[in-house]
């Protein structure tokens, strides 16, 4: 009998769109389906981003408010919101590697708002070159505008970055030198006129007020494409298609985890160099990549906690890895655990942790970071799906 | 009971296949691909990335040893050198004479460099430089390189202008190509001898490229025909060139005119030529006497400047990029179409859909694949047009390596242009196609000679690779 229905079905699905579709669910009372597993992910996707851009609202006052009015005060507020608006975009990478608006081409902002690492001579100043930079060659760009800073990121070269999160931490902390404490640029590499230091003062403050609205503008534009109703989130919740977007969330944390967060982000640990840090200018690494591996939970779990403290809670990967194997499930959630107590005793900061000869922290932790990508593989299989990596 | 199943089974079946028709209606001669088609690079070398990162993956099942040598070598292949001495001690080496800071900065995403623009810099181009009988022009040496580090003459720059040539397509349609002319100026150096000889070269994609170290001598010479035997006008010829790692002569594989013999050869010599970083392979700064006098006392970045581990780490990454899947409309009725007429007019002659491979020395998973470049890796002329008037090894100054197509549609996606060719004059696919002469030059007529469509359905193919 419950071939029959199997091959009907099959061949209503056939028949309605010529090609070969996945098998719907065979027996009707399992609480947990991909289809609310999915809908639940789009919840806690468009809750992260929603945080995110609040959070960048607010960074992009206090960098107005510091580069009209530079002081010691106004810069710290400046750097303070960019911290706290770093927490939920970490928390938002596992939402990377699937071609999702984040990342698809055309369209994706990533690459906008996140790449690294950063030739910082590319954008202003560095030791030992007082002219480098964007912001120093007014004859070359004579006017900064999104249009003229998106047009040259990443354009004739990898590292020449010119736009997103880490330019931005470039402009308020300068060059990392220190090997106790993060970049420390003058607030007066703002000041025009009187008391200023470096030049070009006011490119550098119209910089970036430029790229701060460039990555409001990017962030907004996934709130939108998430929103209940926008585009993305419409198709990637319709029951139709339920497979595809498991499969497409469960390839995204196990990409991130796998190759991002336990390999590009945690390999310094070989090669030794601050040029490979994430955030090198702020010496915000270590909570980058806490920040990185509860997002990867947030989307294993369905959960998510808002920055206002609210719990959104819903079916999760879990539940439907439960009711094919309890013991996978086990696997899975002792990964993410220990790689989470992994992650979190990198002691900061990271430029230096890569250093240790002895039981080095960052090392242990890529390991548990990549094992959890391997184990999402295993996971998604118990679930019939297949994640390569 | 299992009888009944099986009745359903065989209705469904039947069924499936009136669908399987119906789907197929008004199409009598349809066309299919190929098995495994979609896999440019084969099952073991090819990933699903239609982003701007479509280029930078590693092939898929690496293990966690191979995956940390990847990362570690991207990292190396990515970032900047810096002059000598800084903190950065890895990294630090650069010069004193250069084309670019990373490997990243001409193979941008591990993609293709970007096409000089008239007048400014030539970005992500080099120019080999020779003299009849050698291989080395007086004061300038192999290569010209027009950075330098602070307090050191970069050795001059190029100036590009292009001229617009019109063409007419048999049916009337016509087209213009655009010529290239190079004025080497600055230079520091003193003046360039009378007869030198120059050849400009666009950085191509790195991905794929290790593919070919995998390919048999005894398959490239079954491909040869230097004497045109088989008379369809088409010759043929491997190139023979020094491997500065085995210590011996070699069948060439790699570079514009199969002018290196692999991946670990193409590197150093990169890290040395490019960038002025010294490796086990390339102990020494590439300076002529003048250069030698001036500079061999400048700090250097060690001995050699790139650790081996790491020079090691960066072959295994350009080793194992893997190529992107086919464009997801690789199956469609006038792709293959395309695909057909590609064949049919003769592009497949040299441009080969198919190689196999044979052991990968370093990447084990590379070994033993059905890959689809769509080139032969042999030498061909090309030409009055596209010579460089430069002998290579044995390559003739109007030789050409086939250059493997595979990859071709993501060169916009990843490097956001169109530009094709050694040099990078072609503004579109249907220019690179139409600046082909020499031997191909009756495989072009037969092109030119196709009605519109088909013309447009070569390209569609092209766009899917």
């Amino acid at each position: 009998m419950i071939v029959r229905i199997l091959c009907l079905a099959a061949l209503v699905l056939t028949i309605s769109n010529c090609k070969k579709d996945n098998d719907p669910p065979i027996t009707g009372n399992e609480p947990v389906t991909a289809q609310l597993v999915a809908a639940q992910y789009a919840t806690v996707v468009l809750s992260t981003y929603t945080d995110a851009a609040a959070s960048a609202l607010l960074m992009q006052t206090a960098i107005r408010a510091f580069v009209s009015n530079p002081s010691a005060e106004t810069l710290t507020a400046a750097k303070t919101a960019w911290l706290a608006a770093r927490a939920p975009y970490g928390r938002s990478e596992a939402f990377r590697f699937y071609g999702g608006p984040i990342d698809a081409e055309p369209g994706g902002p990533e690459g906008l708002m996140n790449s690294w690492p950063m030739d910082e001579a590319y954008v202003d100043y560095v030791n030992g070159d007082a002219g480098a930079g964007i912001i120093n060659h007014p004859t070359e760009f004579p006017e900064i505008t999104e249009t003229v800073l998106e047009d040259v990121n990443q354009t004739n070269a990898e590292e020449e970055v010119s736009t997103g999160w880490h330019a931005i931490e470039f402009l308020l902390w300068g060059q990392d030198t220190s090997a106790t404490g993060p970049g420390a640029r003058p607030y007066t590499d703002y000041v025009t006129g009187a008391g200023g230091t470096a030049s070009n003062q006011d490119r550098r403050g119209q910089y970036l007020n430029i790229v701060t609205d460039l990555l409001v503008e990017n962030l907004q534009y996934l709130v939108d494409q998430w929103k209940v109703g926008g585009t993305y989130s419409t198709t990637f919740t319709a029951s139709a298609n339920a497979d595809a977007s498991l499969q497409m969330l469960l390839t995204g944390i196990g990409k991130f985890a796998k190759g991002e967060l336990g390999g590009e982000r945690m390999k310094a640990y070989i090669t030794r160099e601050q040029e490979d840090e994430h955030s090198c200018f702020s010496d915000n690494t270590t909570n980058d990549h806490i920040y990185g591996q509860e997002g990867i939970m947030n989307v294993y779990y369905g959960k998510y906690t808002k920055l206002d403290g609210t719990v959104i809670d819903g079916p999760g990967i879990d539940d439907l890895v439960k009711q094919k194997s309890a013991t996978i499930n086990t696997a899975m959630t002792t990964a993410l655990d220990e790689a989470y107590a992994a992650v979190k005793a990198i002691p900061a900061p990271f430029d230096q942790a890569i250093l240790v000869t002895t039981d080095n922290k960052v090392e242990a932790a890529s390991k548990k970071v990549q094992a959890e990508g391997d184990e999402v593989v295993v996971a998604a299989q118990s679930i019939g799906i297949t994640v390569t990596l | 009971m299992k009888a009944k199943v099986i009745l359903i089974l065989l209705i469904s079946g039947v069924l499936m296949n009136l669908l399987i028709v119906a789907c197929n209606k008004n199409d009598v001669t349809e066309r299919i691909p190929d098995t495994d088609e979609a896999f440019s690079a084969g099952i073991n070398g090819t990933v699903d990335d239609e982003t701007s990162n479509a280029f930078g993956n590693p092939i898929p099942h690496l293990s966690s040893d191979d995956n940390d040598k990847f990362i570690v070598g991207n990292s190396f292949n990515r970032n900047s050198w810096v002059t000598a001495p800084a903190s950065t001690t890895g990294r630090d080496g650069l010069g004193p004479l250069f084309n670019a800071t990373a490997c990243a900065s001409c193979h941008v995403l591990d993609g293709r460099g970007k096409a000089p623009v008239a007048n400014e810099d030539i970005g992500s181009m080099v120019f080999r430089l020779s003299m009849p009988g050698s291989l080395e022009v007086p004061n300038y040496g192999r290569q010209l390189q027009n950075h330098a580090i602070n307090g050191v003459d970069a050795e001059g720059t190029v100036q590009i202008t292009y001229t617009e040539i019109p063409g007419t397509y048999p049916d009337g349609t016509t087209y213009s190509l655009r010529k290239p002319a190079y004025l080497f100026t600055n230079l520091k150096y003193g003046d360039l001898p009378a007869g030198f000889m120059f050849s400009p070269r666009v950085a191509p994609k790195m991905t794929g490229a290790g593919n070919f170290d995998a390919v048999t001598d005894a398959t490239l010479l079954s491909m040869a025909d230097p004497d045109d035997t088989n008379g369809d006008g088409i010759s043929g010829r491997v190139n023979h060139v020094y491997d500065n790692i085995k210590k011996t002569m070699v069948l060439g594989r790699q570079g514009w005119k199969s002018n290196t013999a692999s991946i670990p050869n193409q590197v150093a010599d990169a890290f040395i030529n490019d960038i002025g970083i010294t490796s086990d392979v390339f102990p020494d700064q590439q300076l002529t006497g003048t250069q030698i006098a001036l500079y061999s006392g400048l700090p250097n970045g060690g001995y050699p400047e790139l650790q081996t581990d790491f020079y090691n780490d960066v072959v295994f990454y350009t080793a194992a990029l893997a190529m992107p899947k086919r464009r997801k409309n690789f199956g469609d009725q006038d792709v293959l179409t395309g695909k057909k007429i590609f064949n049919t007019v003769g592009c497949a002659k040299c441009h080969m859909p198919e190689l196999k491979t044979g052991k990968h020395e370093l990447v084990a998973q590379l070994s033993n694949q059905t890959i689809r470049p769509y080139s032969d890796l042999l030498l061909h002329d090309m030409g009055d047009g596209l010579a460089d008037n430069r002998p290579d090894g044995e390559a003739t100054g109007s030789e050409w390596r086939t250059t493997p197509l595979w990859g071709l549609s993501y060169y916009q996606t990843v490097n956001k242009h169109s530009f094709l060719l050694h040099d990078g004059r072609a503004r579109s696919m249907e220019e690179a196609i139409l600046w082909h002469g020499g031997e191909s030059a009756k495989v072009i007529e037969n092109f030119k000679a196709l009605h519109k469509t088909d013309r447009e359905k070569v390209i569609k193919f092209l766009k899917t690779l």
